[in-house]
C-alpha cells in the first residue's frame, strides 16, 4: 500500500507564458528537470502527506494530493519561514495555512487585517466536504520566485476571536478542517479562475459566497461584512495569489510527468 | 423577518416552510406547477438557486441547490442536517475527503462541486408523489 505513494515530482509554473512542455520528457525516475529558461515555476511533490497526517487513532497517510513549498515574512521584514506540503488546488482561491505550522514568532508578526470598524477580520471558505475558519493576515508571500507583498491569507484555527466558527459559517455542513490532520495539507493554495476568492458577492455587508468575511471583536466572530474585491494592493478581499503577482500574473500550468510504461510504478 | 431555523424546515415541511425558507434566505421567489407537483424557485441575493419540490398537499420532499456557496443547509434539511452531519464523518471524526453524500432509505443526499461552484440535492424517497423518478429533480 505505502508503494504507491512513492513520491512523483513534477512542476507547478507559475505563469501562461509557454514552454512547460519541454518538462515533459521524462526519464523513468520521477523527477523533472526545469526549464532553464523559466524561472517561475515550484516543484510540485505528490507524497504521503505532511507527519502530523499519521500520528494517533485517526492516523492516515495521503494520496493522491499535490503539494509545494510556500515561503512566508512578516511583511518588510527577514522573520520568514518556508511551509512545505501546501496543497495546490485548482478548485479554490486563496492562500490558507493551518496554525499550528506556523512558528509562533511569525504568526505573532503577521498583522491581522482590520475592518472599518477596527476590529480583526476574520474568514469562512467552504470546501466540498467542509469548511475553514480563521484570521486574516497579510504577510510577503514567496513561491517560485515570485513574491508578491502584503498579501492576505487565512489562518485556520487561529486562536481567541477565531477558535469557534460562526454558525453561518458550519451551517453548510461537512466537517470543520481547521487542523492539519482533518485538511490532510499544512495549507491551500487556490489558484482557480477568479482572481480574487468572493468577487461581487462580498462587498455588500451581508454577502457571502464560498467566502464569508466577519467582524471580529475581541467576544468572537459575528457580523457579515462588505469586503472589496481586488487582486492588487491595497487588498481586502484574499486574492488569487497568481493573480496577485507583479508579473507572470495571467494564469498557471500545472505540468505532470509522462505516466510511466504499463506495468511499471513510477 | 428572518428569524432562526423554522420548527417545520422545508424538506418533510408543509408550504408555510417554504415560506419561511424564503424569508430566511432573503431570496426571490417563483411557483411552477409540474404534473401534480409544485417547484418553489428560490434565488438568494449571491444568486445560489434553491428549488423545492412540493407534493399536492404541499409537502416538501426533495430540495436541490446550485450556485457559490452552499446555502444554510440547517435550515433547508431540518432534521435531516443532523443525519448529513452524522453520515459523513469517519470513526473518530475523521473527514472522510469526499462530497457530502446520505444513502438511506429516508433520506438521499448528493452533493458536489468545488468552491465557487456547488451543488447538491437532498430527497426524501418515502415522501415523494407516486411514480417521482429522481430524473425529475431538476
Amino acid at each position: 500500500m505505502i508503494r504507491a505513494l512513492v513520491a512523483l515530482t513534477t512542476l507547478l509554473l507559475l505563469s501562461a507564458c509557454g514552454g512547460g512542455g519541454s518538462g515533459s520528457s521524462t526519464p523513468a525516475s520521477t523527477s523533472v528537470t526545469p526549464p532553464t529558461t523559466l524561472s517561475n515555476f515550484a516543484t510540485v511533490t505528490v507524497d504521503a502527506g505532511p507527519p502530523a497526517l499519521d500520528v494517533g487513532p485517526n492516523a492516515y497517510i495521503q494520496a493522491n494530493v499535490a503539494y509545494v513549498s510556500v515561503t512566508l515574512c512578516a511583511p518588510g521584514t527577514p522573520n520568514c519561514q518556508t511551509i512545505d506540503h501546501v496543497q495546490v488546488d485548482t478548485g479554490s482561491v486563496g492562500l490558507r495555512i493551518a496554525e499550528g505550522v506556523l512558528s509562533p514568532t511569525l504568526l505573532a508578526a503577521l498583522p491581522q487585517q482590520e475592518d472599518s470598524a477596527g476590529n480583526p477580520v476574520g474568514e469562512c471558505y467552504s470546501f466540498v466536504d467542509g469548511y475553514v475558519f480563521g484570521s486574516v493576515r497579510q504577510a510577503d508571500f514567496q513561491i517560485g520566485g515570485e513574491t508578491v507583498s502584503n498579501m492576505p491569507l487565512t489562518v485556520l484555527g487561529d486562536a481567541g476571536a477565531f477558535s469557534t466558527p460562526p454558525r453561518s459559517c458550519s451551517a453548510g455542513g461537512g466537517a470543520n478542517l481547521d487542523t492539519v490532520q482533518n485538511f490532510g495539507a499544512n495549507g491551500i493554495i487556490g489558484i482557480g479562475v477568479t482572481t480574487t476568492d468572493c468577487g461581487i458577492a462580498c462587498t455588500t455587508a451581508g454577502g457571502y459566497s464560498s467566502a464569508i468575511y466577519y467582524d471580529c471583536p475581541s467576544l468572537g466572530c459575528g457580523s457579515i461584512i462588505a469586503r472589496a474585491s481586488s487582486a492588487a494592493a491595497p487588498f481586502q478581499q484574499l486574492p488569487n495569489p497568481v493573480a496577485a503577482m507583479a508579473t507572470d500574473n495571467n494564469g498557471s500550468i500545472l505540468s505532470l510527468p509522462a505516466p510511466p510504461p504499463p506495468g511499471r510504478r513510477p | 423577518m428572518a428569524a432562526g431555523p423554522a420548527a417545520h424546515a422545508a424538506l418533510g415541511g408543509d408550504t408555510a416552510s417554504i415560506e419561511a425558507d424564503r424569508a430566511y434566505f432573503a431570496a426571490r421567489s417563483s411557483t411552477t406547477a409540474m404534473g401534480g407537483r409544485t417547484v418553489h424557485l428560490l434565488t438568494l441575493a449571491n444568486g445560489t438557486v434553491v428549488r423545492e419540490f412540493a407534493r399536492a398537499d404541499g409537502m416538501v420532499f426533495a430540495v436541490t441547490w446550485r450556485g457559490p456557496a452552499r446555502p444554510d443547509l440547517r435550515q433547508l434539511l431540518g432534521p435531516g442536517f443532523d443525519v448529513l452531519q452524522a453520515d459523513n464523518v469517519l470513526a473518530g471524526g475523521r473527514r472522510t475527503h469526499r462530497p457530502l453524500s446520505v444513502r438511506r432509505a429516508d433520506l438521499a443526499v448528493s452533493s458536489g462541486g468545488h468552491s465557487g461552484a456547488f451543488w447538491g440535492l437532498a430527497y426524501r424517497p418515502t415522501l415523494a408523489p407516486p411514480g417521482f423518478s429522481l430524473r425529475n429533480l431538476s
